[in-house]
């Protein structure tokens, strides 16, 4: 096959017409008032991860997580049973928060306040010097539970205490493609980043919903690696709009660079199935075609970049090695970002430091992101610009835009009638 | 002060080690930023030509049976990865579009 034939990218706006062309508001990046709607109609309203099901392997595991959109925090816990289940984490008594926040391994839930304890299942189990209390009903202080649910290993949890639908109907389509796809393969060796950023959860979500952005930002780290004379812009293979859920495929170069120095010491020293940076380095070669990857099975696939609905990232590469960033709005102006990375589990000393490597490129490439976004929040918010205009390889955050803001349009319709 | 005393075969390069053997990702990378890229080109060139025989070495052992000696060894290697992209591509040890890098926290 040609390389010219490879690269007949589609239009993206040609195949999704409905979405039209033009400017958009700034609005829902910098107001408020936005904001506390968004809080109140889709973060109380949606089906949000919180964890992997391989954090809490066993009876008595569990994760406490405070989640500032959602005014909570909660306790994600195995039971005994092996089952998965979801509670706010909120004593009975006093409503003292009855874990600390982070993850433990437990026989019974004690609250620190007055020593009250529940079972794994929820359940009160002991009140000390109960004699004391008047008239309780112990059968209707159990923790109140909040509704959860797994996707593909993913523990998810929904504040409606009614969840207008399940988590299979919220993932979709786009979940049953993706769903195969082996996110657990490397739950053994996850990487971890932390940062609170200057700007709305949205904004950077932005950041991850198009590779337009890569010849620019990350010149000087892997724009030259994916882009090349036939493609100098990383357009996409694909992508593919779902009801709120979207996706994009990614080629990497046709043209791939052999790594030179250190870095062909660390690709040299690594696993032979490759790392990161290896894939990039490699190009099609040595790509395999796991599922839930690679929708148009281009031989040039590099990896490919979802957008969970609402606040979710993911770039899937080969095999189950994958970047998952979740965007937890703390305020209008203010995100907790949230990084994890999955890469195999060094075996040697030399695969470690090849692991180390790429790990520390790919942060490296995340922080390139980071004064952007910031700087980008700061210009909207200052109002002398009050439109974006967008390009056709944007029409990721163009399809946010728009399911934002019917999510929002319905819910102000139900309420005033 | 954790021991970083190397193994006797690379005990030239103590006085590296006594700096850079750190055991996490996040001390390493705020030992980078607490450089300047003279100091980091220095390091990098001093480890650079021998960071294969250095793998070679530790990989005669499993991963999870290394010494004390051979384990500040691996650390040491691991900053020569974590001061890589400031010598390499930015030639500054932090980011050069000005984020402060500090900000952004390791788990591991």
């Amino acid at each position: 096959m040609a390389v010219s034939d490879q690269w007949a990218f589609p239009r993206l706006h040609d195949k999704y017409p409905e979405l039209g062309t033009g400017p958009l508001s700034t609005e829902p990046y910098v107001s408020a008032e936005h904001f506390e709607r968004e809080r109140e109609h889709i973060f109380r309203k949606s089906w949000l991860i919180i964890g992997r099901v391989e954090e809490i392997a066993g009876p008595g595991d569990y994760l406490a997580i405070d989640i500032e959109i959602a005014k909570a925090s909660i306790l994600i816990v195995r039971d005994r049973e092996g089952g998965i289940r979801g509670f706010y984490n909120q004593c009975s008594h006093r409503s003292g928060k009855v874990m600390r926040e982070g993850k433990g391994q437990c026989k019974l839930l004690q609250c620190p306040y007055h020593g009250w304890v529940y079972n794994l299942d929820g359940s009160l189990r002991g009140i000390p010097d109960e004699k004391g209390f008047f008239d309780l009903d112990k059968a209707m202080l159990g923790l109140a539970p909040i509704a959860t649910d797994v996707w593909a290993g993913f523990i998810f949890v929904n504040f409606d205490p009614n969840p207008s639908e399940s988590l299979a109907q919220f993932m979709g389509e786009f979940g049953a493609w993706l769903g195969d796809y082996p996110f657990g393969a490397y739950a053994d060796n996850m990487a971890e980043w932390r940062v609170e950023l200057k700007c709305n959860w949205k904004t950077i979500k932005d950041a991850f919903q198009e590779p337009f952005h890569l010849t620019f930002v990350h010149h000087r780290t892997i724009g030259g690696i994916y882009g090349n004379s036939s493609n100098p812009f990383n357009y996409v293979l694909d992508c593919l709009l779902y009801d709120r859920h979207h996706s994009m495929s990614q080629p990497g170069s046709d043209t791939p660079v052999e790594p030179q120095g250190l870095a062909k010491i660390a690709r040299d020293f690594g696993p032979a199935e490759g790392q990161h940076a290896a894939s990039l380095a490699t190009g099609a070669s040595d790509v395999r075609f796991t599922p839930g990857t690679n929708p148009t099975r281009n031989p040039n696939w590099d990896v490919d970049l979802h957008g969970l609905f609402p606040n979710v990232t993911m770039n899937t590469f080969a095999g189950g090695r994958y970047l998952i960033n979740f965007l937890w709005p703390l305020a209008v102006d203010r995100t907790l970002w949230i990084a994890r990375a999955y890469f195999p589990r060094p075996k040697s000393a030399g695969e470690l430091f090849s692991y180390e490597f790429n790990k520390v490129f790919l942060r490296d490439i995340l922080m390139e992101d980071v004064s952007v976004v910031e700087g980008t929040q700061q210009g909207m918010a200052s109002g002398g610009k009050t439109l974006i205009n967008l390009h056709e390889q944007e029409i990721m955050v163009r399809h946010d835009h728009k399911v934002i803001g019917e999510v929002l349009r319905k819910a102000a319709e139900s309420e005033h009638g | 002060m954790a021991d970083r005393t190397l193994p006797g075969l690379f005990a030239h390069l103590q006085p590296l080690a006594d700096s850079w053997s750190l055991p996490t990702e996040r001390e390493r990378h705020r030992r980078r930023l607490a450089s300047t890229i003279v100091e980091l080109d220095t390091v990098y060139n001093r480890l650079l030509p021998e960071i294969e025989a250095i793998l070679t070495f530790l990989n005669q052992r499993a991963l999870d049976a290394l010494t004390d000696e051979e384990s500040a060894l691996l650390l040491l290697t691991l900053s020569l990865a974590e001061i890589a992209p400031a010598v390499q591509i930015f030639r500054e040890p932090g980011n050069p579009d000005g984020f402060d890098t500090a900000r952004f926290l390791a788990s591991q």
